[in-house]
C-alpha cells in the first residue's frame, strides 16, 4: 500500500513540476519601454507595435533556409543570412531584443494569423495563396532551378529550359507543399510530375539517387550547396544564377490586420536594401568559395 | 561522412534532450490520466463509463498529427493567449492520445481479474477500496505491464510528430541539419539507429521487469 | 421418522441460532429469481451441510449469508442482529465470517504466508508480526508450514484449498462458509481437504458446508438443507435425510447421484 501511494505521489509531483516548467518556458521576456523610438507611428495606430513596445521583443517565427536565413550550426537561436539582417534592423528601429520562435513549414504562415509570431522571417514565398491570408515585406527573390543526375542519361541530353519543354517522359519529383506543382504542369505539359513526402531537405534528392525521379525542382540559390553535397548534380538550365523559372519575391510574412505595421516593417527593407541584397550576394560567395577549398 | 554530427553537434545535443524530456513528461502524465480515466471507468457505473469513453473514443480514432496541429492552434484560444509554446502543444497533445490508449489499457488489465477475487477480498472483511488497491490494482498491473510497454514504445516513435509543430526534438532537429548539410542519408539513417536503441532500451526494461513478477500475475 | 432421527442437538440446547435465514429471496440483476422465501438456521457448533443440483441456488444461499449478494426480501439475522437492515455495517459482518471458494480464490501476486497474514492486517489493522505469526501457526495446522514463502501457483490445488482455509480462519470468525470447496480437486487431493474440514468440526467450529461430497454430508454434518429451484426441500439430520428422505425430489436427487458416481452414503 505504502509503496503504491509514494509511486503515485512521486508522478504527481513530476507532472506538475513539468507543467510548471514548461509553463514558464511560454511567457518568456516582458519588461517596459514607454518611450517610443523616433519614426515608430504613434500608440494607437499599430496593434503590433504597441505590443511589441509593451513585451520589449518582437517574435519572429524562424526556419532556417540558404541562402536567406542560415543558422549557426553551434546554437540553436543563431541566425546569419538577408532575413536575419533585416530582421536585426526591425528590432533596433523598435529599440526591442529578437524574439525567436521556432516554426515549421505547418505552422509558419497560421502563426502570423493567429498572432503567435509578429512575423515569420523563414524565407516566404510570396504565392498567391500565401497573399490571400497574410500580407508580405519582400526584401528578395527566388527563381527555381531543376536538379538532375549526370549519370542519368535524359538530364545529359537536356542544358536548357527549351530542351527540358522539347523532351518527353521526363519524371519530376517535388515535397508536397513545395509551391512547384502548378507551375511545373504549365510549364511541362510532356513531364510526368509528382509530389512526395518531405525528409527535411530542401529538394528531395533521394527521388533523383534512387532513380525514380530524372529532375527535382528546387530554389536556384541551392545551386552551390547541392554542387557541393552531391558532385554528380548538374541543373537545368546549366547556370542556376541565371534561370528565369518560376521568379518568385521572397519576403517577411505579416498580419494582414495591420498595414501601419507592414508599411512601418517596409519602409525599413527599402532603406536597407542594398545592404540586405550585399548579405545574400556575400553568404552564397562565401559558400562557393568554401566549396573550392 | 560522420562529420555532418560533429558540425551539427549542437543542434543534435538539443534534439536528443528535448526527445528525452518529451517522452518522460508524456510517459509520466500519460500513465497517470490513462489510469485515473481507466480506474474511473472500470469501477465509476455506466455514466462515467459512457461520459468518459466519448473522449477516449475519440481521441483514438483522430490522426496523432491532427491532435497535435489541433492542439497547437486551438489551444491558444482556449488559455485565452496567442501562442502556446510548441513543447507544451506536444505534451498536451501527446500525453492525451497516449492517455487514452492507456486508459483502454488499464481498464482491461482490472476487468482481466475475475469477479470472485474482489468476492475473496470482500469475504476477508476488506472495504471495495482495500480490495482495489490490495488485490485488484496489483494483479491487473502485473498483466498492463506488456501492452504500456508497447504502447509507450509507439508513443516514443509518434513523438516524431511534434516536428510539424516546430518542437525542436531529435526528428525535426535532424531535419534541420538535412536541409542545411544535403546529407539526408547519414543522417535518417543514424535517427533509425538511434531510435530502435531507445524504444529497445525501453522495451527490453520492462520486459525484464515483467518477467520479474509474471508469476504473480497468473491465477 | 422416529424422534431420535429427527432430534437437532444444538436447537435442543436452547441456544439461538448464529445465522438464521428468514424467508429471503434473491434475484440477480439480469431478472433471474436464484432464492424464493428460503429460511433455515444454523446454531453455533453445527455443521449444516447445503445439497441440492446444480443451479439450485446454494452459492447463492451461502453467498447471501457474508452478504456478498443483496436479498431483495426476508430478513438475515446474525448473532441476534437483523442485518439486512439499512444501517447495518456488512463490513463488519463479513469480518465475523470465513469463507472458502470452490476454485480457492487465494491472491496470486502475495505469498502463501502473505495471503494467510493479509485478512487480519488490512481488516483488523493488526500489528503485522502478530499477524504473520498466527498465518505460521494455522499453515502449520493445515499441513503447510513449509510452504509459507512459495507463491499459490507453486502449490498443488489440494495445498491451495488448505492455504485458503488457513486465511479464512485467521480472522478468526464465527462461522466458516464452504462453497464446494473440494470440487474443484482432482480426487486424490479431496480427502487431505475434507480432513481438515473434519478436524475444524471436531474442534466445535460453526460451518455452513455446499458439498455433493456425500459421505462427508453424512458423517460430519449435524444438520442438512436440501434445496432446488431456489426453494428448501426439507431438512433434517443427516440420518433421516439419507435414510428416509420424505420428499420425492430427494429422493429423485439422490437417484441421480447414484446413478451418476454411486456415492450415496448409506450402504
Ligand atoms: N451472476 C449471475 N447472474 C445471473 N444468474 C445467476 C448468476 N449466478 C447464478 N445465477 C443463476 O442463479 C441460479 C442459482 O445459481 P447458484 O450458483 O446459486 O446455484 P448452485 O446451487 O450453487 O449451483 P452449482 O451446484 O452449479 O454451483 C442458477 O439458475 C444460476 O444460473
Ligand atoms: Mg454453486
Amino acid at each position: 500500500m505504502r509503496a503504491f501511494h509514494n509511486a503515485s505521489k512521486a508522478a504527481l509531483v513530476v507532472a506538475a513540476a513539468a507543467l510548471v516548467l514548461t509553463g514558464c518556458a511560454t511567457d518568456a521576456g516582458g519588461g517596459d519601454s514607454s518611450e517610443r523610438p523616433d519614426g515608430v507611428p504613434a500608440a494607437g495606430e499599430s496593434r503590433h507595435i504597441d505590443e511589441i513596445l509593451e513585451r520589449g521583443t518582437i517574435r519572429v517565427g524562424v526556419l532556417a533556409e540558404f541562402p536567406w536565413l542560415v543558422l549557426d550550426k553551434e546554437g540553436t537561436d543563431n541566425y546569419r543570412g538577408p532575413s536575419w539582417t533585416l530582421a536585426n534592423h526591425y528590432a533596433d528601429a523598435l529599440g526591442v531584443e529578437l524574439e525567436v520562435v521556432p516554426v515549421s513549414n505547418d505552422t509558419k504562415v497560421p502563426l502570423v494569423q493567429q498572432g503567435g509570431v509578429d512575423i515569420t522571417i523563414g524565407p516566404l514565398n510570396e504565392t498567391d495563396e500565401r497573399r490571400k491570408v497574410i500580407d508580405f515585406v519582400t526584401y528578395s527573390q527566388s527563381s527555381a532551378c531543376l536538379y538532375g543526375l549526370k549519370t542519368n542519361p535524359r538530364v545529359a541530353a537536356v542544358e536548357t529550359v527549351a530542351d527540358l519543354e522539347a523532351a518527353s517522359e521526363m519524371n519530376i519529383a517535388y515535397y508536397v507543399g513545395q509551391p512547384f506543382g502548378p507551375w511545373l504542369a504549365e510549364d511541362f505539359p510532356n513531364a510526368e510530375i509528382r509530389s512526395v513526402q518531405g525528409s527535411g531537405s530542401d529538394a528531395p534528392i533521394e527521388e533523383l539517387l534512387s532513380g525514380r525521379a530524372d529532375l527535382v525542382p528546387a530554389d536556384a540559390a541551392k545551386a552551390p550547396k547541392l554542387a557541393g553535397e552531391y558532385g554528380d548534380i548538374v541543373s537545368v538550365p546549366r547556370n542556376c544564377a541565371e534561370s528565369n523559372l518560376m521568379p518568385t519575391p521572397v519576403g517577411h510574412g505579416v498580419s494582414k490586420d495591420d498595414p501601419v505595421f507592414r508599411d512601418f516593417l517596409t519602409a525599413i527593407a527599402e532603406e536597407h536594401a542594398d545592404e540586405v541584397r550585399q548579405v545574400e550576394l556575400d553568404l552564397v560567395a562565401e559558400f562557393m568559395s568554401a566549396l573550392d577549398s | 561522412m560522420f562529420d555532418v554530427f560533429f558540425d551539427y553537434r549542437g543542434l543534435f545535443i538539443e534534439g536528443l534532450l528535448v526527445t528525452l524530456q518529451l517522452n518522460a513528461i508524456v510517459v509520466v502524465l500519460s500513465v497517470a490520466g490513462g489510469a485515473l480515466i481507466g480506474v474511473a471507468r472500470h469501477y465509476g457505473g455506466k455514466i462515467v463509463r459512457v461520459v468518459l469513453g466519448i473522449p477516449v473514443d475519440i481521441l483514438r480514432s483522430i490522426p496523432l498529427l491532427v491532435v497535435l496541429i489541433w492542439v497547437f492552434f486551438a489551444s491558444p484560444m482556449v488559455f485565452g493567449t496567442r501562442y502556446i509554446d510548441p513543447f507544451v502543444a506536444a505534451v498536451i497533445g501527446l500525453s492525451l492520445t497516449q492517455g487514452a490508449y492507456i486508459s483502454e489499457i488499464v481498464r482491461g488489465g482490472l476487468a482481466s481479474v475475475r469477479s470472485t477475487q474482489t468476492r475473496a477480498g470482500l469475504a476477508l472483511g476488506m472495504t471495495r477500496t482495500q480490495v482495489v488497491t490490495r488485490v485488484v490494482a496489483p494483479q491487473a498491473l502485473i498483466r498492463m505491464l506488456p501492452p504500456i510497454g508497447s504502447q509507450v514504445a509507439i508513443g516514443i516513435k509518434d513523438s516524431t510528430l511534434a516536428s510539424v509543430i516546430a518542437v525542436p526534438e531529435l526528428f525535426r532537429q535532424s531535419q534541420i541539419v538535412i536541409g542545411d548539410s544535403m546529407q539526408p542519408f547519414v543522417v535518417l539513417t543514424t535517427l533509425m539507429v538511434f531510435y530502435f536503441v531507445l524504444v529497445m532500451i525501453v522495451v527490453r526494461l520492462i520486459d525484464m521487469l515483467y518477467t520479474r513478477v509474471a508469476a504473480r500475475g497468473a491465477s | 421418522m422416529t424422534d431420535s432421527l429427527d432430534t437437532r442437538k444444538m436447537a435442543m440446547s436452547g441456544a439461538e441460532p448464529l445465522v438464521l435465514l428468514d424467508g429471503i429471496s434473491h434475484a440477480y440483476p439480469n431478472g433471474k429469481v436464484s432464492l424464493t422465501e428460503l429460511s433455515f438456521a444454523v446454531h453455533p457448533g453445527e455443521v449444516v451441510c447445503l445439497l441440492g443440483p446444480s443451479g439450485s441456488g446454494k452459492s447463492t444461499a451461502i453467498r447471501c449469508v457474508n452478504m456478498l449478494e443483496p436479498v431483495t426480501a426476508g430478513r438475515l439475522v446474525f448473532e441476534g442482529i437483523d442485518v439486512t437492515a439499512k444501517d447495518v455495517n456488512q463490513v463488519e459482518v463479513r469480518k465475523r465470517v470465513g469463507m472458502v471458494f470452490q476454485n480457492f480464490e487465494l491472491f496470486p501476486h502475495m505469498s502463501v504466508l502473505k495471503n494467510v497474514a493479509i485478512g487480519p492486517i488490512v481488516s483488523l489493522k493488526r500489528p503485522k508480526a502478530e499477524a504473520y505469526d498466527l498465518a505460521r501457526e494455522l499453515l502449520a495446522k493445515v499441513g503447510l508450514s513449509d510452504k509459507g514463502d512459495v507463491l499459490p501457483s507453486q502449490l498443488s490445488g489440494g495445498q491451495q484449498q488448505r492455504v485458503a482455509i488457513a486465511r479464512a480462519l485467521a480472522m478468526q470468525p464465527d462461522v466458516m462458509l464452504f462453497d464446494e470447496p473440494t470440487s474443484a480437486l482432482d480426487p486424490e487431493m479431496v480427502g487431505e481437504v475434507l480432513a481438515v474440514m473434519r478436524k475444524l468440526a471436531e474442534e466445535g467450529m460453526t460451518m455452513v458446508v455446499v458439498t455433493h461430497e456425500m459421505r462427508f454430508a453424512r458423517n460430519v454434518a449435524d444438520w442438512v438443507v436440501v434445496m432446488e429451484d431456489g426453494r428448501l426441500v426439507e431438512e433434517g439430520t443427516p440420518e433421516r435425510i439419507f435414510e428416509q428422505p420424505r420428499m420425492e425430489r430427494t429422493r429423485a436427487f439422490f437417484g441421480k447421484l447414484e446413478e451418476q458416481d454411486g456415492v450415496l452414503p448409506t450402504g
